[in-house]
């Protein structure tokens, strides 16, 4: 059976207590596309890339990642992810964090060597140092790196441009280009706009939990101008997430 | 860390045994304070100071660190049966005791010769019998610590942990004593509280149990309740990281 929908949620509630993050989200991702996933800070990005893990049970409504219940290995080996923040193993190498990431998703030793390697020269980190010794920026990069591990069909990347420098930023729209190019899914959560409009074909504004309006790039610039005009009309204040 | 182990769990037996071989060498004949192979049972008592150190540092420290903070939702994205992590847990306590117990016999064979093991009455069973009870006990220890590591922290459980020992263990001195022999009416709290000390892990019983197996050798009733509590915590470990709100905790704190 060939997946058309990757990502399906319905009507999606998410509670921590009493305060409501998500209230009645419904949204899909077909194979190949990337979603941009936009809001102000609060408005339920991460508790709904939560719920599509399986870190997070929805009090209500559905979630479905390749029409599968979200969290199990099976699913999560076919979903790469790299957190808005998190943090590997301190006492690890870049070079060992990667391999380790590498066979859990069940490769061959050699050619998950390849790809670590080629990983690590894109993000140009030395393998050697230990986590502990990186940079916020370097650690940014290596996050990244391990989501891409494994050839993913869906990749999650939650505010993934926070701390990296523009020459990474760059190579960074140009690898998922690349990964869309070649069938990956991608659901991609930021505050840069701007980067959003570049990278991704649909976006996803949500305000207080709900989907505030949701289209392609296109539609957001040929009905608003821009991306961020878009956000602006849809979420209010000046323009900006 | 695995160096400072290694080096806690030999030192810890091997001062002891070498300690008590010095009082065998100049007092023997004089005094018989310590003689053969109790030596032997008073290592494996030492060796309830060493578990404790595994159990406390594994439990407390080393297993909920892949599940708590910012490393949680790496963790937890992993493509692995949630069932992996108890059980590779698990399987790594019982490495760090089997090699506690492999120093032990290092240490009592650097003491006493290693030809003290080939002796024909050597209490072969008698010690295996203890390590089984002392395997247990502290892979039990390490879950029910983690547990409340994840839940509690890690500095609460470390103290929570102390005096749930302690309690334990005075608990067993309690309760073995015959307050018939002292007081007319036994208090109504004292058989609730047995009741419910009954129920509890027996590491009270444990100093009781070693030397009531190293003795006579055979099935002691307490295996099974170890076995049970080992269980209870394997399970219940797997409930923890399992569980949303949990989960959703760690990756916020």
């Amino acid at each position: 059976m060939i997946e058309s929908t990757v990502v399906t949620i319905d009507n999606l509630h998410v509670f921590y207590g009493r305060s409501c993050a998500v209230a009645g989200l419904s949204f899909a991702i077909p194979k190949g596309r990337s979603l941009g996933l936009l809001g102000v800070n609060g408005a339920g990005k991460t508790s709904t890339l939560r719920c599509l893990l399986g870190m997070k049970q929805p009090r209500q409504g559905s979630v479905r990642v390749f029409g599968c219940v979200p969290g199990h290995p099976e699913v999560l080996r076919r979903v790469g992810y790299a957190p808005e923040e998190a943090l590997p193993p301190e006492y690890l190498t870049g070079g060992e964090y990667l391999s380790i990431v590498g066979s859990m998703r069940c490769h061959g030793p050699a050619r998950g060597r390849d790809e670590i390697e080629q990983l690590l020269s894109w993000i140009e980190l030395d393998p050697r140092k230990t986590v502990r010794d990186y940079s916020k920026g370097m650690r940014r990069r290596l996050l990244i790196a391990q989501a891409f591990i494994g050839s993913p069909d869906l990749l999650i990347l939650d505010e993934p441009l926070n701390g990296l420098d523009p020459v990474i930023i760059i190579r960074l729209r140009e690898k998922l280009a690349a990964y869309c190019a070649d069938g990956g899914t991608l659901l991609y959560s930021s505050h840069i706009l701007a980067e959003v409009e570049k990278t991704c074909t649909d976006i996803a504004i949500l305000h207080a939990g709900r989907l505030a309006w949701s289209g392609t790039v296109g539609e957001a610039v040929a009905g608003f101008g821009s991306v961020e005009s878009a956000f602006a009309a849809k979420v209010g204040g000046g323009g900006t997430a | 860390m695995l160096v400072v182990f290694l080096l806690f769990a030999f030192l810890v037996p091997f001062i002891g045994l070498k300690m008590m071989g010095l009082v065998n060498e100049h007092l023997q004949g004089v005094v018989s304070a310590v003689v053969g192979y109790d030596t032997l049972f008073v290592a494996l008592f030492l060796q309830l100071a060493t578990g404790a150190f595994v159990s406390a540092v594994y439990g407390i420290w080393l297993v909920p660190y892949l599940h708590q903070g910012m490393r949680g939702p790496l963790t937890f994205a992993m493509p692995l049966s949630r069932w992996c992590f108890p059980a590779a847990y698990g399987i790594t306590a019982l490495g760090l005791l089997v090699t506690q117990h492999l120093i032990l016999l290092l240490s009592f064979g650097l003491n006493f010769g290693f030809s003290t093991f080939l002796a024909k009455d050597f209490p072969w069973s008698g010690l295996a019998g203890v390590l089984v009870l002392e395997t247990l006990a502290f892979e039990t220890l390490t879950f029910v610590l983690a547990c409340l590591a994840l839940v509690l922290g890690q500095i609460p459980t470390f103290f929570l942990g102390a005096v749930g020992l302690f309690v334990l263990q005075m608990g067993a001195a309690f309760f073995r004593f015959d307050l018939a022999t002292i007081v007319d009416q036994i208090p109504a709290w004292v058989p609730t509280g047995k009741a419910l000390y009954s129920v509890l892990p027996p590491f009270g019983e444990l100093v009781f149990d070693i030397r009531a197996l190293f003795v006579r050798p055979g099935f002691h009733l307490h295996f099974v309740a170890w076995a049970s509590w080992l269980a209870a915590g394997f399970c219940f470990f797997r409930l923890l990281i399992g569980r949303a709100w949990r989960m959703g905790r760690a990756v916020e704190s």
